[in-house]
């Protein structure tokens, strides 16, 4: 049996008992049946509830064992004292898969319920998610964390042991990142199920096609090594370690129960096997989102599009200084991108058109005559201004707001969108024939609709040295590639 | 390696959760891990006939299970120079291990050759991790790796390259590499070292730590020497 099937009440559920879920909105386990509904889950929800028939509009039952038809999963958040009697009813019932959201076990010192959840769990064959744990996320269509949240179906999977880290980082995904999720796994306290358990199945997920691991302590550490040093040549594999520290160590422990390691350890690991290590939750949906999007640069050279001289020399400086070139582009080259820029730009790279109001020179021209050379192994962008910033200049006293030119750009404004839209699909275009990464880099968030385009679209856009970290960490994990091919 | 088997199962059996130089010695010798020539002796002719053996200068040190730190215990004499100067260090190492403890038992005295100038002392060590198993630490000794932290890591088992890894990954590697003009350091032999003390992890689970330091570097072709040896125990069930 493949690790997916094993866990498949996990990831492809079809009937989903709740308890916990009752008609206070403000109980987890109403949350969670409410994001799987909005998250547009096809499959039943059955309600498990000792008092009421009916939970937020669909029928309860007593007792889990009163329900005719099979159930593949069950979510668990009650308290603590009362799931290990429902766990056996759940077995009675012939249920193999549960979430229990619920804490209260091992990492408060409760080793005997803990214990005796493992033994359950053994006597009716049941795979356990958690306990302590934030649920899960199978995009596009299943949703059983407590963030309400519409996840962008794409190819990064998460499996972490913190509840907080799997889910509420999200929240900057549909502001910011817009990176594309398939599956979020919260492991908890891991009673039966584990971090190799998962990425086992990842591996085999055809779904899946970058992963970010958040942990405090690997449980079977040799099978971990060997399988991040497998699965990261096919699928980059980023990591988060943390619990390194004396105070990170006793957070840990109270944490998830579990016992770390040293950091200098992981750093090992990453440096044998490959992985990429992070320090920081946003740089690491940046950089997933990044592997997810672009195809992989074959090589170090990278060319700099800029709207502006300080970040083309900040770019490049971060670029030189890890092992990138932004090197000087041939003298052919810049004859053939002249006439397509001011006569103040700079050609040589960095690209720096100081300003230029010709967008299709800006996105299309100018990017494809780069692209097509084979004197650059990616293209960077910094700067670009969307309705927001126009309706924003228009905001003028009244007695201005009648003035002709205001008018010209009121309407700009409104117009440009669709406009840039016919320029952005070109690049996204080019992105596939040229096979190059390409990102763009601003102050925009995904306030700005031209941002949601792009991200949606499979270009990238962040800010200008997140953009930069993306590119480098992805050549980094080109190199070790390399090297392992050779 | 029943050789090791037994010398840790008798530390064990003595509820001794350390191995004595000489005893540690004993076992990485089994792993075929050079170590400079050293003989347990216990009187001193015996030490001299050795010494005579070996030639001067000389290092004695005194065994003793019930002394760990041998420095502290002020058990050892370097850069011992005639028979005369042998005979007295002898006496003055005996005498001061009864005034550390009335009570310490003595294994008897490690004889060794004073090691020689070298291209450069490393140090490499190991320790268990109760997740990842042993992990293998080499660096440059002294204040490379007490003052700046210039050390490299591996998770066992490694291969040949990563052993190879491990060693120019650290930030004095020119040190070895002819800096200077200065011959070239054994760094072949240094990686076989390497992949031995791996082995010697992956084969002996009670083994805890591992500290072997300093371990002398010659140049290229020359070979490597382990001038000390410390091993830590843990009873595994």
């Amino acid at each position: 049996m493949t690790k997916m099937e094993d866990l498949k009440g996990f990831f492809n559920p079809k009937v989903v008992a709740f308890y916990g879920a009752s008609n206070v909105m403000q109980k987890f386990g109403s949350i969670h049946l409410t994001n799987l509904i909005s998250a547009g889950f096809k499959g039943k929800v059955i309600p498990i509830h000792p008092k009421e028939d009916e939970i937020l509009g669909f029928k309860a039952y007593r007792n889990i064992k009163d329900v005719t038809e099979e159930i593949d999963l069950v979510v668990i958040a009650t308290r603590p004292d009362l799931i290990n009697n429902l766990l056996e009813d759940c077995g009675q019932k012939g249920v193999n898969h549960v979430i229990i959201v619920s804490g209260g076990f091992l990492e408060v010192g409760n080793k005997d319920a803990q214990d005796r959840m493992k033994k359950i769990a053994k006597k009716y064959n049941i795979k356990i998610m958690g306990p302590n744990c934030s649920g899960e996320v199978i995009a596009p269509h299943i949703n059983i964390t407590h963030v309400p949240w519409p996840p962008r179906k794409g190819g990064v999977s998460i499996i972490s042991q913190s509840g907080t880290y799997a889910t509420q980082p999200l929240i900057a995904v549909s502001a910011k990142i817009g990176v594309g999720i398939s599956k979020i796994i919260s492991v908890g306290n891991e009673v039966n199920t584990d971090l190799v358990d998962y990425l086992e199945a990842l591996e085999e997920d055809e779904n899946t096609s970058c992963i970010g691991l958040y942990f405090e302590a690997v449980r079977r550490g040799k099978e971990f090594i060997d399988l991040v040093e497998r699965i990261n040549l096919e699928k980059p594999i980023v990591i988060i370690p943390i619990g390194q520290t004396d105070a990170g160590t006793r957070s840990a422990k109270s944490h998830t129960a579990a016992i770390t390691s040293p950091g200098y350890i992981i750093d090992s690991i990453c440096e044998q096997t490959g992985a990429i290590e992070v320090k920081n939750s946003i740089e690491m949906l940046n950089l997933l989102n990044g592997f997810d999007s672009l195809p992989l640069p074959d090589g170090n050279r990278v060319a700099i599009l800029t709207m502006g001289g300080g970040p083309g020399t900040l770019m490049s400086d971060l670029f030189e200084s890890h092992g990138m070139k932004v090197p000087k582009l041939s003298k052919d080259l810049q004859e053939k991108l002249k006439p397509w820029l001011p006569p103040t730009a700079s050609t040589i790279n960095p690209i720096d058109l100081t300003y230029s109001d010709d967008m299709q020179n800006y996105l299309n021209i100018v990017p494809e005559i780069l692209l097509k050379s084979d004197e650059i192994d990616a293209l960077i962008f910094y700067g670009l201004m969307g309705t927001n910033y126009h309706k924003n200049l228009v905001k003028v006293p009244e007695y201005m707001k009648n003035h002709e030119s205001i008018i010209t750009m009121k309407n700009f404004g409104e117009m440009m969108e669709e406009f840039f839209i016919a320029l952005f699909d070109e690049l996204i275009e080019f992105k596939k024939k040229y096979q190059k990464p390409i990102i763009l880099t601003c102050y925009n968030t995904r306030e700005e609709k031209f941002v949601v385009y792009l991200q949606d679209n499979g270009i990238p856009v962040y800010y200008p040295e997140e953009g930069v970290w993306v590119l480098i960490r992805m050549w980094q994990y080109v190199n070790f590639k390399q090297s392992k091919e050779r | 390696m029943t050789e090791s088997n037994n010398i840790i199962r008798n530390a064990l059996a003595e509820n001794r959760t350390f191995l004595m130089e000489h005893e540690s010695k004993d076992l990485i010798s089994a792993y075929d891990i050079p170590v400079g020539q050293y003989k347990l002796v216990e009187n001193k002719k015996e030490a001299i006939e050795f010494a005579n053996e070996i030639g001067y200068p000389v290092v004695l040190k005194l065994m003793s299970p019930d002394i760990i730190h041998k420095t502290e215990a002020k058990v050892i004499k370097l850069d011992i120079n005639s028979s005369q100067e042998l005979e007295n260090a002898y006496e003055e190492i005996v005498l001061n291990a009864k005034k550390h403890n009335a009570n310490a038992r003595i294994s008897g005295i490690n004889v060794q050759k004073m090691a020689k100038k070298s291209i450069v002392e490393i140090i490499l060590g190991a320790k268990r991790d109760h997740a990842f198993g042993p992990v293998l630490m080499f660096g440059l000794g002294g204040i490379f790796v007490e003052i700046f932290r210039d050390v490299s890591y591996r998770v066992c088992p490694i291969t040949k390259e990563e052993a190879k890894r491990m060693i120019t990954s650290i930030k004095a590697f020119p040190l070895l590499d002819g800096y200077r003009g200065q011959p070239k350091a054994d760094i072949v032999q240094l990686q076989d070292v390497i992949l031995k003390c791996c082995n010697l992890l992956m084969e002996n689970p009670e083994i805890e730590e591992l500290d072997l330091n300093p371990v002398i570097v010659f140049e290229l072709g020359k070979g490597v020497m382990v001038v000390d040896a410390r091993i830590i125990l843990k009873e595994v069930n």
